[in-house]
Order: structure tokens, then sequence, then C-alpha cells
């Protein structure tokens, strides 16, 4: 058996962090990001992949994890329950299945990533718009919205993965 | 690879998603119909709020430095063209002050109390966003604590921006008017035509030009581009004489009867700091 490491600390506080940077930054920057091109930066999303590439051989839980910040994510920025709460798991699910198959670099690591942006972008999506809360659709939904949300996304992954690395190595 | 969509998965997949829509009509059930959302959620909402003040104290505080910076360097023109309206505004409140008293006396001679133009104001200030395209939602730091109600309407000095979706004890969420969901705009506005004054709702927003358009409305009328247009009152807690914005221009509707009028909205609504939230006086 091996010693807990200090990412059993990191990993919360950074998932809190994430989390809570998200909204602020969406405020700070709104005039930027929902202008013309509305672009959401998926924060705690970024962290939960980013755990299951870099923390894959520990016992996280970042499953439960994900589906706790769901909950969160859902009662405190949506207000309507039931989308991110699965939305996040699903996807920390979908990266373990794909990681047993896929060596783990930059390249595949960013493919999956717009992958799972993808896959919460559309569940929350569909979530929204059952509950009748999402104001978007057709061309304005799919051109000025997901198409900029994936490419911020993933600008601020690559910018972020090695960063990212580093600080997991450093703690585990 | 195979054994992905083995039973015990597939009966995960579904009773997840049975959950998921039944949380989800759920949610939406209380938040259309009830004034405050359970009390375990609205728990939740205060302890995660009090925690994202510190964080949002301090991402707005490295905003507003850059803000500062730029706002030093058009100071000049700025304080320019405030002293001009200076000005006027020192004419317009003496006046305005005359008015208000003639108003007040009027009103006990005829004893009438609690008109639609009387408000009580709540200041709030922004913690977060919504950090969703779809969904624009701000989170404001004072509650049920502080006398928020839910579907009051929520202005910034120069208008009106949205109305209370969500009230807790020590933060609200509010829907900004630019939202086409079913409840988020609606406001019943009014604007003085050439002859009559012709009501309406707001009843959706045009993301391209930045519009908000103004449909059902009451009668046929010419309406100046650049008119004034205000709440006006007329059912719900909305006060009368919220100003929205100014008329944008009119198009016929395809059915050629009725009209839409779109409105440039006063308030720019991606840059929202501080807030008042208004509500009837009962």
């Amino acid at each position: 058996m091996r010693r807990p490491s200090r990412l059993k600390f990191l990993f919360p506080i950074g998932l809190v962090i994430a989390f809570l940077l998200e909204g602020s930054i969406s405020k700070l920057f709104s005039p930027v990001l929902f202008e013309k091109f509305s672009m959401v930066p998926y924060l705690t999303l970024m962290w939960l992949v980013m755990a299951t590439l870099f923390a894959r051989h520990e016992k996280l839980h970042i499953g439960w994890w994900a589906l706790g910040i769901g909950i969160v994510y859902d009662v405190y920025y949506v207000g309507i329950v039931g989308i991110f709460m699965f939305a996040f798991p699903l996807v920390v699910y979908i990266n373990r299945i794909v990681f047993k198959f896929v060596r783990e670099n930059l390249v595949t690591s960013s493919l999956i990533y717009m992958g799972d942006v993808l896959v919460v972008f559309v569940l929350s999506y569909l979530g929204d718009r059952i509950a009748h809360i999402a104001s978007l659709s057709g061309t304005q939904l799919l051109i000025y919205t997901l198409g900029p949300t994936l490419v911020l996304n993933l600008i601020l992954f690559v910018i972020l993965y090695f960063p990212i690395r580093a600080l997991f190595n450093y703690f585990s | 690879m195979h054994k992905f969509f083995s039973s015990r998965k597939l009966v995960i997949i579904v009773v997840c998603l049975i959950i998921g829509l039944g949380l989800i009509s759920g949610s939406v059930a209380v938040r259309k119909n009830r004034a405050t959302p359970p009390l375990i959620q609205q728990v939740g909402n205060d302890v995660v709020g009090f925690g994202d003040r510190i964080v949002s104290l301090s991402a707005n505080g490295v905003g507003s430095l850059f803000g500062a910076t730029g706002n030093l360097l058009n100071t000049y023109q700025e304080n320019n063209h405030l002293k001009g309206q200076v000005e006027q505004l020192a004419q317009t409140q003496v006046k305005n002050q005359a008015l208000e008293n003639e108003n007040t006396k009027l009103r006990q001679q005829l004893d009438i109390k609690g008109t639609p133009t009387d408000y009580k104001s709540i200041n709030a200030s922004v913690i977060t966003r919504t950090p969703s395209s779809w969904l624009n939602q701000l989170i404001i730091n004072k509650g049920s604590a502080s006398g928020v109600q839910k579907n009051m309407s929520v202005i910034v000095n120069s208008g009106l921006v949205g109305r209370v979706a969500e009230v807790n004890k020590t933060n609200s969420k509010v829907e900004l008017i630019t939202d086409k969901g079913d409840n988020a705009s609606r406001f019943s506005v009014q604007v003085q035509g050439q002859k009559k004054v012709v009501n309406g709702l707001i009843d959706g927003y045009n993301r391209d030009t930045n519009e908000l358009v103004m449909g059902s409305v009451t009668n046929q009328d010419k309406i100046k581009t650049g008119t004034k247009v205000m709440t006006n009152g007329l059912g719900g807690v909305t006060p009368k004489g919220l100003f929205v914005g100014k008329v944008a221009g009119t198009k016929q509707n395809s059915d050629g009867i009725s009209e839409k009028v779109n409105i440039k909205p006063a308030a720019n609504m991606d840059d929202i700091e501080a807030v008042t939230v208004i509500g009837k006086k009962d």
C-alpha cells in the first residue's frame, strides 16, 4: 500500500477553485465572451479531465467528486437540477474507458477533451431545452456558440496542459 | 469495447435518464410556481455563494484594475461631457422636486395610495454569472433576508436589465431580458405614439442587432424612432416608469395586422457590476 498522496487535497481544492473561477471569469469577461461569438470556459470540466489524465493511478474518487460538483453546478449556476450532475460523471467515465485504449499525450488528450466539451455542451443544451430556459437555436447555436466554445476550450486546454501536469506531478 | 452496452450498463443509463428528466421537470416546476426553491437547495446556494464572494471579490479587484486604467485615459473627455449634463441635471432636479411635492399634495387630497409608480428598491452587487451561452443569468448578493422577492424587476442606472428568477436567503438569480426563455422577459411596456399610448409585451431579443422586440401591441399608431420605452406597471410586481430603451424601428408582421417594435435597450447587458432590485410598494 502506498502512502496517500497530497493529491487527495489538491484535487478537491482545485475543483472548487475552478468551479468558482468559471463563474467569475464568465462575469468579468462577459463583454468578450458573450458578444456576437458566445463561448463558455468550461474550467470545472477541464480540471476533472486533467485529473482523469494525470492522476489515473490514484484513488481519488473522481467520479463521485464529478457528481457532487455537478449537483452544486446545477443548483448554484443554473437553478435546474439534473443536467451537469450526470454530464460530469459521464465525461469522467468516458475518459476512463478511452484511455484504456489510447496512449495519453497532448494531441490525444486535447482531441478527447474536445469530445468531452461536446458531450457536456450537447447534454446541457438538451437539458436547458427541456427546461425551456435555452434561448438559442439553429445557426446561432452551431456557428456562433458551439464553434467558438470548442476553440476557446481547446486553446485553454493546450495552454494549461503542461502547467497542470507539472502541478499534479509535484503533488503526487 | 464489445461489453460497453451490456445489459447492466443499459439499465444504469436508462435509470440515470429517468432520474435526470424527473429532476429537471421537478426543478422547473419549483422555479415556475414557488417563491423560493426547496430549503436544501437554498442552503446549498447560500453556502456556495458565501465562498464565491471571496473568489469574485479578488477576481473583480483584478478586473477593476484594468477598468480603472481605461477610465483614466478617457477621463478628460468624459469630464467635459458630464459638465454640460450636470448643469441641465440641476434644473431637472429642482423641477422634479417641485413636481413631486405637487404630486404628493394632490394625492393626499384625492386620497390615493400606492399608485403604480411607487416602488421600493434594494441595491445589490453581482457576484457571478452563469457560465452558459443560452442562459443569461446573474447571481446577486442580496436575497430574501434583504427583502428580495421573486419576479421583482432588476435595473442598472441606465435602464431595465431583467427579473429575479430565484430567491435564496442571501443571494438570488437574475434572468436578463435578453433571454428568450419562457418566463424570462415578458415585460409589459408602453411607448408614446403620435396620438395615444401604445402598450405591448417584450417578447424577444435579436442577438444580431442587439435589439429587444416588443409584440402584442395594443393599438396602431405611428411611433417615432428614438421614442423612450418604459414599463407600464400593468400586472405583476413591476412598477410603472422603469426605463427600458429607445425605439429603433417598427416592423409590420407578416400577417399584416400586428406590429413589432424594435427597442434598443438602454442598459449594456454585457457589463453589469451593480444592480438595483425594484418591487412595487405594497
